[in-house]
């Protein structure tokens, strides 16, 4: 980022040591558990003060966009904002993008964290009350 | 299975006792030490009072209307000096005037049946009594300190800020499990036992060998937290239960050791266990539900009509207080409704989730 706060998208992304720091920073439960082409980081998310944890796993690859999944317990069927390969839909791709300069910590996760506060909502009540874009129809896979 | 988090979650807020309270029961001590300070009688000695029990915990329930406070004098608890019965008499009598000195109307009573440590000061148009316990405190109110006994007439040693201590050792340890689920046990026990009551001592005592011993999981969400609970006490006293000689269980004091429960009635033991065998089945029933509405008759059966049926508006409510671009996320994931001071976290930033499968 800038001085004056604005994005050059040419910027190199940060590598993934300084996302890793990052995790470990502000997710202490988090561990990076892959060094291969995927690398991986697993670990527990709590979202409310009686819920029980959710062990997610965050994929990201440099180049690519950061996928989540709940690992356990498995998800409810019928579950809704999640991608046909089952990770979490985290963001409208159409008002938010994803790039390389960002902070998995600082986005990706809490966006988790706050998704899964939705998720137990919505099973208490069947009604999905966070934010939501709306759909047009078709899925669009980011 | 339901697990239900926020009918708990609710659940939780309508078993506190009222926020009034809750702040008279943290202001009271400063003003019971200045009166006793200032006392020509009474003497006591810096630090001179302490909040303890359940306010101090953070675990009362319901309508508590007892605030525990200590107070610090001087002596020789070995020597009995000076004589236990004679402190308590002591602290009978200074206390008549702290209603008036605290603006209030009320008296101060010391009944032996109801209390054996304590002078009661009850305050006539509040909904809040005092429980003031004196002390011995050779080493100050964290280390272990001495009460005096009417009955044994004489000085018992007693870790009272231990126990507070070793509570919020637990509490980080299994963060939103421990107070809660501790919290739960006392609140069942209100629902289903007028008389015959186990102490809440006992209880948090109860809890806390529990999940000091790994008898239940606090990474499962509260209800299954809960049922565990009462599966793993009910199978840990039955067989003294089944006896036929009278017995009734020894439940260690957390910090000390010795047997807190020792005066725990057979019938009253009797009552509890059947309390528990009961609640036990109604958890288990709760759980194994697939139909939610099933599910939440039994927590009822559990909780009574604390246990909320409808939750749709409170999730409402909930949601709009926690929303991206407000909230925060703890280390651990849990969601706030902001920054909270002293709670490492990360802000949430605005999005709208998408996705529909």
């Amino acid at each position: 980022m800038s001085k004056s706060g604005v994005i050059f998208r040419q910027e190199p992304p940060l590598n993934l040591a300084l996302q890793d720091l990052h995790i470990k920073q502000r997710w202490p439960t988090f561990r990076r558990v892959s060094n291969a082409k995927d690398p991986t980081w697993r670990g527990v998310l709590q979202p409310t003060e009686v819920s029980g944890q959710y062990t997610v796993v965050v994929t990201y690859r440099l180049g690519s966009i950061p996928k989540v999944r709940v690992e356990s317990p498995k998800l409810a069927p019928g579950t809704p904002h999640l991608y046909p390969d089952g990770s979490l839909c985290l963001y409208y791709p159409g008002e938010w993008s994803w790039h390389g300069r960002l902070i998995i910590a600082e986005t990706i996760i809490p966006w988790a964290a706050h998704w899964l506060f939705y998720y137990e909502l919505w099973l208490d009540t069947g009604k999905w009350h966070g934010p939501e874009a709306p759909h047009d129809g078709a899925k669009r896979a980011i | 299975m339901h697990t239900l988090g926020t009918h708990f979650t609710k659940l939780l807020e309508n078993i506190q006792p009222p926020p009034h309270r809750l702040k008279k029961a943290q202001k009271i001590p400063a003003r019971v030490r200045d009166f006793l300070a200032e006392h020509k009688e009474f003497k006591t000695m810096p630090p001179h009072s302490r909040l303890v029990g359940s306010y101090a915990q953070h675990l009362s329930v319901g309508d508590v209307k007892d605030v525990d406070i200590l107070v610090r004098v001087d002596g020789d608890p070995e020597a009995n000096d000076p004589p236990a019965r004679e402190v308590l008499r002591g602290l009978k009598a200074a206390l008549d005037d702290l209603p008036e000195y605290l603006g209030y109307h009320g008296e101060s009573e010391f009944d032996i049946n109801r209390n054996r440590r304590s002078v009661h000061v009850r305050f006539n148009e509040e909904d809040f009594h005092l429980d003031v316990v004196p002390c011995i405190a050779p080493q100050g109110f964290e280390a272990p300190i001495y009460v005096p006994d009417w009955g044994f007439k004489k000085w018992i040693k007693s870790h009272p800020l231990g126990v507070v201590t070793l509570i919020q050792e637990l509490e980080d340890e299994h963060p939103g499990k421990f107070r809660n689920v501790t919290k739960l046990l006392k609140h069942f026990r209100n629902t289903h036992m007028v008389y015959m009551r186990p102490k809440s001592y006992w209880l948090v005592a109860m809890s806390i060998e529990a999940v000091k011993d790994g008898a239940v999981d606090t990474s499962e969400p509260l209800a299954v937290v809960f049922d565990q609970l009462l599966n793993h006490l009910y199978t840990k006293y039955s067989p003294i239960y089944q006896r036929t000689d009278g017995a009734t269980p020894h439940i260690k004091d957390p910090m000390l050791g010795h047997d807190v429960s020792w005066n725990w009635s057979r019938n009253d033991f009797e009552a509890f266990l059947r309390r528990l065998e009961e609640g036990k089945r109604w958890t288990g029933e709760a759980l194994k539900q697939d139909d939610k509405d099933e599910a939440i008759k039994y927590w009822r059966k559990v909780f009574g009509d604390e246990f909320p049926e409808d939750v749709d508006e409170y999730a409402s409510a909930l949601a709009a207080t926690h929303w991206p671009g407000v909230a925060h996320a703890s280390s651990r994931g849990v969601i706030l409704s902001g920054a909270v001071e002293g709670v490492k976290s990360t802000p949430v930033l605005p999005t709208r989730y998408y996705g529909d499968e």
